[in-house]
């Protein structure tokens, strides 16, 4: 069955994502090609204003996934086409899980097509060795690896945007057990929840700095020096109370789905 | 067993008490009428049974079993409300139903939209809200399931809609199910009724059989109901 949900929620949340995935790739191809003409000024602007728009194109469509992923969980789970919803042979563990997947998947998308436009927009002999240089650079600097550190930066933005749309859900399931405005309840629990959460992370961060020295020079002196160690530290750090995070605001959230609705 | 069973069942949001000791039981093989007037509460019943709301006391059974994954294979329900989504069209519809019961009969589904001259690659958008309902009324009278739960199927509808909804209910649910239909428009399902539940003010005022009722009171249904609520 989780299939079959999946199948749906996917396809509501792409039929408008793709247009955006479309006119990112579209843009960043003219942007391209317009390089591609002799130099001036007129289509340097022109090339400038089309690679604009792509990457904007595509940043929308990672915003756009995550208001969409709320409107759909908040039709299809409270509004009028939550008597169909709730009334198929599903569990609720299953709509949700199929509510949060559909939006990671469609938030992966997102990256990958973002990563693609890129790659159409700039990369070239020239663009490929200055990032060879600058890693390079960086690497030397650092004295580790640097491709780890990029992979370890990845894996938390997109940790932290699944958060942002797991505080969301949280908020529509708990701002909707109450009788009455639903709505604003939703966004004041959502928001809380985020609030709370960065807290705890700073006051971590803060009572981590009594113990390591190296962070407390990092966030208290004015002239830091950052080690790779210590990056990798804290980047290992932001995936494991991001992974965390999800996890116990997903856990919430089911149970509190799992208590039973009231639909108006 | 029974097919459905409401045991001391209450409904309250905050502390307005809505349901106040419901107990109702609904054999197989009938077509009951859930009768009342607007706001006394029998959707408020017809949603606590689908789910749709969590009873503050009591205990619901369907074919025994509590409300969940199983009462909802058994359970055909049409709501007051259009609840699918508009940006599909009704052959996506029609996949939508197969996928999720397995009891939907296609089959069937597809000659009760022929029946109707309705175009299955029509958008649920273009369509006005008397065919939506229409077409409402086909998903759901197209599963084989042992409980159909209508609710206000004739509320807003002319005449002749009137006519074409009750032939379809009686014409196509399953040979041994029982069909729940709540209404306040008695007069016209009252020729199809085996028993009826008079609610009122969130209680269960009458549950009897149609025939012993109208043979004690010597009236129509309608006219009984009439005459125990006038305002």
């Amino acid at each position: 069955m989780l299939k079959k949900l999946l199948k749906y929620d996917l396809r509501w949340l792409l039929k408008i994502i793709v247009i955006f995935h479309g006119l990112g790739l579209f843009f960043a191809c003219i942007g391209r090609l317009i390089d591609l003409l002799p130099d001036s000024l007129f289509f340097t602007i022109i090339s400038g204003i089309f690679k604009g728009t792509a990457i904007s194109m595509v940043v929308s469509s990672i915003i756009n996934t995550i208001i969409r992923s709320w409107v759909r969980f908040t039709n299809n789970l409270y509004k009028d086409e939550s008597y169909l919803t709730h009334t198929l042979p599903i569990k609720k563990e299953q709509h949700l899980l199929s509510k949060v997947l559909s939006s990671i998947i469609v938030i992966g998308i997102s990256v990958v097509i973002c990563v693609i436009s890129l790659v159409i927009m700039y990369l070239n002999k020239d663009t490929i060795e200055f990032i060879k240089q600058s890693l390079n650079i960086l690497s030397q600097n650092l004295n580790g690896s640097i491709v780890l550190l990029i992979i370890l930066v990845l894996i938390v933005l997109f940790l932290e945007v699944v958060f942002i749309v797991l505080c969301g859900i949280f908020g529509i399931v708990y701002g909707h057990s109450y009788n009455q405005k639903k709505l604003f309840k939703s966004f004041v629990f959502g928001f809380i929840i985020y609030l709370i959460s960065t807290l705890i992370t700073l006051t971590i961060l803060m009572l981590s700095t009594i113990f390591i020295k190296d962070l407390h020079t990092i966030i208290f002196s004015t002239n830091p020096v950052v080690t790779f160690g210590l990056l990798v530290g804290l980047l290992i750090f932001a995936v494991i109370i991001y992974t965390v995070y999800c996890v116990i605001i997903y856990i919430l959230t089911l149970n509190r789905l799992k208590k039973g609705v009231n639909i108006d | 067993m029974s097919l459905l069973e409401l045991k001391n069942v209450y409904k309250a949001f905050d502390d307005i008490t809505i349901l106040e000791d419901i107990n109702i039981t609904i054999e197989k093989n009938k077509i009951i009428g859930l009768l009342g007037k607007n706001g006394m509460g029998k959707t408020t019943i017809i949603k606590l049974i689908n789910d749709l709301l969590t009873p503050t006391k009591g205990t619901i059974l369907v074919n025994g079993k509590e409300v969940g994954i199983e009462s909802k294979k058994s359970i055909s329900y049409l709501p007051e409300r259009t609840y699918l989504d508009k940006t599909m069209n009704i052959s996506k519809v029609l996949e939508y139903f197969q996928d999720f019961y397995e009891d939907f009969n296609i089959e069937k589904a597809h000659k009760l939209l022929k029946d109707l001259n309705l175009d299955e690659s029509t958008y649920l958008n273009k369509m006005s809200k008397g065919m939506l309902e229409k077409l409402q009324l086909i998903l759901v009278m197209s599963r084989d399931v042992d409980l159909y739960i209508l609710d206000e199927p004739l509320g807003g509808v002319d005449p002749a809609t009137r006519d074409y909804i009750l032939d379809t209910i009686l014409s196509n649910f399953k040979e041994g199910s029982s069909v729940l239909i709540s209404t306040h428009l008695i007069s016209d399902v009252e020729r199809i009724l085996d028993e009826v539940i008079f609610i009122e003010n969130g209680k269960v005022v009458l549950q009897s059989d149609a025939d012993v009722l109208r043979q004690k009171e010597n009236k129509s249904i309608d006219e009984i109901f009439r005459g125990m609520f006038r305002c």
